[in-house]
């Protein structure tokens, strides 16, 4: 490629910019011979690129058998297939188009114009229900809505990759963790005539509603209101008497008084604590919430900066999970990258697996349980060079010296620390890192947002209606409302466009500084 | 103040584009590179394509629909998707229905692979291999209609931009049909275009995720398919490309700023400037409506404009 066939384009380019500009002077045949120029290349370009790129390698090609391959004795690879003639018959209707200039035959071309309009109304009934159904269904939006926290959990194992050899070849590996029991409660509640009587169950969801600060159980199916200062949490279960003496012990300033128990498996359970609760611990226990408990997934975090974690690989942990060890799958791909790159070793999140609402609380043995079998664990399996069978490496804390594995809380996409415990919990509705419990609450933006929409929607329609006068009380404030609410929106529109218009001078300038004038000064 | 007056009424028009001039042209000199805004929708496009397996069994399909008139805009959004894709070991097919986006399909991913290996060298990205350009594709919503129902897109797109059988192509080995696009990226300033993707490029029981970067003006419309959910993640101009180069730099430290930043750190200040020669506009139409002894120019009203 010559010097001038780099050089001079962007010469051209240059000029040609400063033509188009010099319109900002004043109006002048400088600006205007360019303006044409562009409008002739733009038509001419689509031109050829039609002949070169449709008509003829689609068309004529196909149709004079120049698709053929020859081969040396001067014969061809395939016959000339004569039905290929029949694109003549689309292409002859076409061009009846032409017609439209006799005024003779000016009915030819409005059969090629019928036919353009009724194949176009065609595509649009087709594309409108895929493009606008969405759109309308979209357009419904909840005039209350509520938010739910989403609470996940960020599992760290460090020092992955210092713990393998340095020419290991990983075969395989998965994490290991410990699902805990359900959680239960016990809510003391006294009635008017002060007689004390005990709700007892699992906790299917907690909420709580800021408006009075009331957190509300939902145990075996009952609503249970309590003020959240009275929420009381236990490590361990205790005889039913404790309940009660809590509760005298708060003084019995309230009706209500929620003791909630964590680890009520069997092998837990003191002497005289009530044998419904082994009971309940059965496989199916999470099948009650099933409208609300969607499973739990283990995504691999890559980074974790990004507040949105990458969302491929997803393992589901299970809709119907029992207590006990669960085992994850990790990718090789996941594997090789923690292993290749450290810096990339980020965790895995544990997250629900979508739903509205309140849920079940899913509870895991944290890297601190002081039941060190219980504690989440990575297991790599891999092979050395001249060694036949795979190697395992452990990592959990508390095995082996190594203490390199974390948890963090993700909630409403912020990491933050785990809070220090034997167990982490997380779903739509769980606890709060701060220990507090999280809540379904009233989403105020959301509800503000929907409001100005609707309200938005009936002004400027009422603006429109021409069917009514618009002086009456009532119509000529909404219609007033509906004119200077779409003023708004036409400023935010006359913004984009001074962005857009902004930019396509940047580029030009871009294009002036970088090479137009260096290669005029003869250093590009 | 009467002074003041006269000079803001009387300011000649270009002075003000004289002004505007300079505030691009000094950011663009200086090669300044302010860390953009963070764009939810761009996160949304990063975290789309963060979400796509690296393997040979499917590809994005990259619609470039855009020219000169928008490359300013279009082109550092589909830069920095490329950049991203390959990064990522992402196969990438690009199309286009304009025509004019031709040059512009061939010449950006060599930019990039060029940029990339200038930074590792020891990372090579190959034609066929790693992307493949389809070229312009003349039909418009028939074409995109074809495309979707075709059973295998190598037989009924034939070859490629450089007439290669698409059958010989690696990085297309596996993909069929419009199952194996993982990811339509749509990127255009044209009205109408990406309408016909949206509407077309879909079976009765599959439509690929799809993701849209347009030019500033087209904004409003595009945030449409952003509320109903029809498109995954968007690129709002120069804008929200900068906002996903910003997120590449989190990631891969070494990497030098691209146009993107650049363009929008100019950008930026341009759009200082014009604010400041608004609220001077209005106060010189205040002082000038003072020094007449009557009132600025009355807001709309009951008898404002129609």
């Amino acid at each position: 490629m010559s010097a001038w066939t780099v050089v001079l384009p962007i010469i051209l380019g240059g000029i040609a910019t400063l033509a188009i500009y010099s319109f900002l002077v004043k109006e002048n045949p400088f600006y205007r011979f360019f303006e044409h120029l562009y409008i002739g290349i733009a038509t001419g370009i689509g031109i050829v690129f039609t002949v070169q790129r449709f008509l003829w390698p689609e068309l004529f090609r196909p149709m004079l058998g120049y698709d053929r391959e020859v081969f040396a004795d001067g014969s061809y690879d395939r016959p000339w297939r004569s039905w290929y003639l029949y694109y003549l018959i689309p292409f002859a209707f076409g061009t009846l188009y032409y017609f439209i200039y006799s005024r003779k035959r000016q009915w030819l071309s409005r059969v090629v114009i019928a036919w353009s309009l009724g194949v176009s109304g065609g595509y649009a009934l087709k594309g409108f229900f895929a493009q606008y159904m969405p759109q309308i269904i979209g357009s419904f939006k909840p005039l209350v809505c509520v938010q739910t926290v989403e609470r996940s959990l960020l599992i760290d194992f460090r020092d992955v990759a210092d713990r393998l050899p340095p020419d290991a070849e990983i075969v395989k590996g998965r994490i290991e963790l410990y699902r805990l029991g359900p959680s239960y409660a016990r809510v003391v509640v006294k009635d008017k005539e002060g007689k004390l009587s005990e709700v007892r169950g699992r906790v299917t969801d907690v909420n709580e509603n800021p408006k009075d600060g009331f957190v509300t159980l939902v145990v075996n199916g009952q609503e249970q209101k309590i003020p959240a200062a009275d929420i009381v949490l236990r490590e361990d279960v205790a005889p039913a008497a404790d309940v009660r003496d809590a509760y005298e012990g708060h003084g019995g300033k309230h009706d209500y008084l929620a003791y909630r128990v964590l680890h009520p498996w069997p092998g837990q359970l003191q002497a005289g604590e009530s044998p419904q609760l082994p009971v309940r611990l059965q496989p199916d226990d999470v099948a009650g919430t099933a409208e609300t408990n969607t499973g739990l997934a283990l995504l691999v975090r890559e980074d974790v900066t990004v507040r949105d974690p990458y969302r491929g690989g997803r393992w589901t942990v299970g809709k119907r999970e029992t207590v006990g060890v669960k085992t994850v799958d990790l990718s090789l791909e996941t594997l090789r990258t923690w292993y290749d790159r450290p810096e990339a070793n980020n965790g895995v999140e544990l997250r629900r697996n979508g739903g509205a609402g309140g849920s079940f609380l899913h509870r895991f043995a944290s890297s601190e349980n002081p039941d060190t079998a219980r504690r989440p664990k990575l297991v790599i399996e891999y092979r050395v060079p001249g060694e036949e069978k795979p190697k395992e490496l452990v990592l959990q804390n508390g095995l082996g010296g190594y203490t390199g594995a974390t948890e963090a809380v993700i909630v409403s996409g912020e990491d933050k620390p785990a809070p220090p415990g034997p167990e982490f919990l997380l779903g739509a509705s769980a606890r709060k890192a701060d220990g507090g419990l999280s809540l379904d609450f009233w989403s105020f933006k959301g509800i503000v947002a929907d409001w100005i929409f609707a309200f938005t929607l009936i002004c400027v329609m009422t603006y429109f209606l021409f069917s009514f006068e618009h002086d009456k009380p009532g119509i000529y404030q909404a219609s007033m409302a509906g004119r200077w609410l779409m003023m708004l929106c036409f400023g935010a529109f006359f913004g984009s466009t001074i962005m857009a218009r902004m930019a396509l001078l940047v580029e030009r300038l871009q294009f002036l500084i970088e090479k137009f004038i260096p290669t005029i000064l003869g250093q590009g | 103040m009467s002074r003041l007056a006269d000079l803001l009424a009387k300011l000649d028009r270009r002075a003000i584009y004289a002004a505007v001039a300079l505030a691009l042209v000094v950011p663009l000199l200086l090669k300044w590179a302010l860390p953009p805004a963070e764009m939810e929708q761009a996160r949304k496009f990063h975290s789309a394509v963060e979400a796509l397996p690296s393997d040979d069994n499917g590809i994005v399909l990259i619609a470039a629909d855009w020219g000169p008139a928008t490359k300013a805009e279009n082109e550092p959004q589909t830069e920095v998707l490329i950049e991203h894709l390959m990064r990522r070991r992402v196969h990438f097919a690009l199309v286009s229905v304009i025509a004019e986006a031709e040059p512009f399909l061939r010449d950006i991913p060599e930019r990039v692979v060029k940029r990339l290996t200038t930074e590792d060298p020891r990372e090579r990205w190959e034609y066929g291999k790693d992307w493949v350009n389809l070229g312009y594709r003349a039909g418009r919503s028939a074409m995109i209609q074809k495309l979707a129902a075709a059973p295998d897109i190598r037989q009924t797109l034939g070859v490629d931009a450089l007439g290669t059988p698409l059958n010989e192509v690696p990085c297309m080995r596996n993909t069929r049909n419009i199952r194996n696009v993982r990811l339509l990226a749509e990127f255009t300033g044209a009205v109408g275009v990406c309408d016909e993707w949206l509407q077309f490029f879909q079976t009765s029981a599959y439509r690929p995720p799809m993701a849209h970067g347009c030019t500033s003006i087209t904004i409003p419309e595009a945030y449409i398919f952003v509320d109903s959910g029809q498109i995954v993640g968007l690129h709002e101009g120069v804008a929200g490309a900068a906002a996903h180069s910003a997120l590449l730099k989190e990631r891969y430290k070494e990497r030098a700023p691209d146009t993107a930043i650049v363009m929008n750190t100019a950008l930026a200040v341009a759009h200082v400037a014009i604010i400041v020669l608004i609220v001077l506009g209005n106060l010189g139409m205040i002082l000038a409506a003072r020094k007449a002894g009557g009132a600025p120019a009355a807001p709309l009203g009951k008898e404002g404009a129609a």
